[in-house]
């Protein structure tokens, strides 16, 4: 099989494949900054393309968008174009491709979602179960009533 | 909204919460047993406290004012009224200072000292601030509280000493050992909290110190100073003296006790005697470190050092045109004293009020506070009143701040003292 091969290695292609099939092909070094491709590549030398199988295709474009384009004003305005689902699935997936600017920036946001809401929002959010006693439950908000004050009506 | 069913690990979730601050955090304890248990972990407590340290950076506002208590008699023209001074300290957010430089806090009484009986600012340390009080009758007696603002929590006193002396003897220095300063700080190899309590004893003619590790809450004695910090002997609480917590040590500028030294009128003080003189608080020893070879010449106002960018760094005016900021690059070695920043008075837009010889010698204050992540951005702190000065050091703008703190209770005006810095955490007091 022939294989393209060029003087650097910037210009080497690879393919991602989402677990729902789509395929995705970047530039080496974009890949690279994603540490499980690393890894990967790493293993097999002259893998040309490489299963993702928990990162759907629609996220895992976002993704390679955000490697791309990463800066201080493109991070900023980058969280607001997603709902709560999506930031959540995104950062299950920078955490899985091991992209550390990305993570830190996907749990800055959900934080800023989160920070002025109250605990039944939050558990909906992540899907927790309450498990404290309504003794147990009482106490700690009557503990930290002022931490209650001020916080968005659900 | 309908349940999501993503599923974090742990971990990812200690991320999350970990750049909430402490009032959200404290709320989610609610949300589950399991969750009430990683916040209250110190894994996750050390986390929190390292980002805090970036996400919001804040300052202590600490204020100082008049308390009218009204007269036994009640005239209706409040002329038989008595003032009293308290001490208020306030955090506010940096982010806030640089989007609205000029703005009013409402100063909460649960931020004032009156109701925590205890009438000193000694420092704060990884969110904690360390209060004492003390009373002088027949016995000196010192006690202290640890209080973390963010959490809400203030722990019992403790600490408590007392020294046999007849404070009125003071004008008779062999009878009178002299009053205590107080320093805290952290020993973080065994994330021990430490108290420093100091004082120049005039009738054995050098300094006692001692040492006081929350837990334990003994006393003990170490070795004088080396070199006495500057104003040890004094007996108010000067905040630009006050010892500087660093990475596990407590310093302060210093000078030998023998050299007879006025603050206000620096001209015949040798620079060469200055000195820092560092504690380790794990070793619970000293260390000298001498100043940069280029300080060679004494200000009218005695240097001061603070801490920027994460670096120990002293500051002083050079022949009351500009502002120079030594930074020592590497903590301890003498070497790397590098020249950080000069600026001329004329730039920061004070040199007005350089003009003025007795402003220079008793009111003229400036301290660097605050430098932004990308270096770019000086907060200083200007004199006595609302001001801080924030200097851009890329294109020399010069912006003063106008911060008003109104009491709630009645709406008087306050003063202001001085600025620390400082950052929200969970840290317990106890």
């Amino acid at each position: 099989m022939a294989e393209e091969k060029s003087q650097a290695s910037s210009s080497k292609m690879l393919t991602l494949k989402a677990s729902d099939g789509v395929l995705f092909e970047v530039e080496l070094n974009i890949a690279k900054e994603m540490k499980t491709v690393q890894a990967y590549i790493d293993d097999c030398e002259d893998i040309e393309t490489i299963p993702i199988p928990n990162v759907l295709g629609k996220h895992l474009a976002i993704v390679i968008e955000y490697i791309k384009k990463t800066n201080e004003e493109y991070d900023a305005e980058f969280e607001k174009q997603w709902n709560m689902d999506d930031l959540q699935l995104l950062l299950l997936a920078a955490n899985y491709l091991n992209i550390s600017g990305l993570q830190e920036c996907l749990c800055k946001a959900i934080a800023k979602r989160i920070e002025n809401k109250s605990p039944e929002y939050v558990r909906k959010v992540f899907n927790i179960e309450n498990d404290h006693s309504p003794e147990e439950e009482a106490k700690l908000r009557k503990e930290y009533k002022w931490a209650f004050e001020g916080v968005d009506k659900d | 909204m309908a349940p999501s069913p993503v599923f974090f690990p742990e971990d990812l979730i200690g991320e999350i919460f970990s750049v909430l601050p402490v009032k959200s955090i404290l709320r989610f304890r609610c949300l589950s047993k399991s969750y009430d248990t990683l916040i209250s972990h110190p894994v996750f407590v050390k986390l929190h406290l390292k980002k805090s340290t970036l996400q919001n950076p804040q300052f202590l506002l600490i204020t100082d004012h008049d308390v009218r208590i009204p007269g036994p008699g009640f005239s209706p023209d409040g002329s038989d009224a008595e003032y009293d001074r308290d001490r208020g300290i306030i955090p506010y957010s940096i982010r806030s200072l640089f989007e609205n430089p000029s703005f009013t806090i409402s100063v909460d009484p649960f931020y004032l000292m009156e109701n925590k009986g205890c009438s000193r600012i000694v420092g704060s340390c990884n969110g904690l601030i360390c209060l004492a009080g003390d009373s002088y009758d027949e016995y000196q007696k010192y006690w202290l509280r640890l209080w973390n603002p963010a959490t809400r929590i203030i722990s019992p006193t403790f600490g408590y000493f007392h020294e046999e002396c007849n404070p009125r003897d003071e004008d008779i220095p062999f009878l009178f050992d002299g009053y205590y300063k107080f320093s805290f700080g952290c020993d973080n190899s065994t994330d021990t909290y430490k108290v420093v309590a100091y004082r120049y004893n005039k009738r054995q003619r050098r300094s006692n110190v001692r040492i006081l590790s929350l837990g334990d809450n003994v006393w003990r004695d170490i070795e004088s100073f080396p070199v006495d910090p500057i104003l040890l002997d004094s007996p108010c609480q000067d905040f630009e003296y006050d010892g500087l917590y660093f990475r596990s040590t407590i310093n302060w500028l210093a000078i030998p006790n023998e050299i007879d030294y006025n603050v206000y009128d620096t001209k015949d003080i040798p620079v060469e005697q200055f000195v820092i003189v560092s504690l380790d608080l794990m070793t619970e020893t000293y260390n000298r470190y001498l100043l940069p070879r280029d300080f060679d010449e004494m200000p009218h106002r005695i240097p001061t050092i603070c801490l920027l960018g994460d670096s120990l760094c002293f500051s002083y005016f050079y022949k009351k045109t500009d502002f120079i900021i030594w930074q020592m690059k590497k903590f301890g070695v003498e070497d790397s004293w590098t020249q950080f920043l000069k600026v001329s008075c004329h730039n920061l837009q004070i040199d007005d009020d350089l003009s003025d010889e007795h402003f220079i010698k008793y009111s003229l204050r400036l301290e660097p506070l605050f430098l932004s992540e990308d270096g770019d951005t000086l907060v200083l702190d200007y004199c006595q009143d609302f001001q801080a000065i924030i200097y851009n050091r890329r294109n020399n703008r010069v912006e003063r701040t106008n911060i008003t703190a109104l009491r709630r209770i009645n709406d008087d005006g306050i003063g202001r003292c001085t600025s620390k810095y400082y950052f929200e955490s969970l840290v317990s007091v106890f």
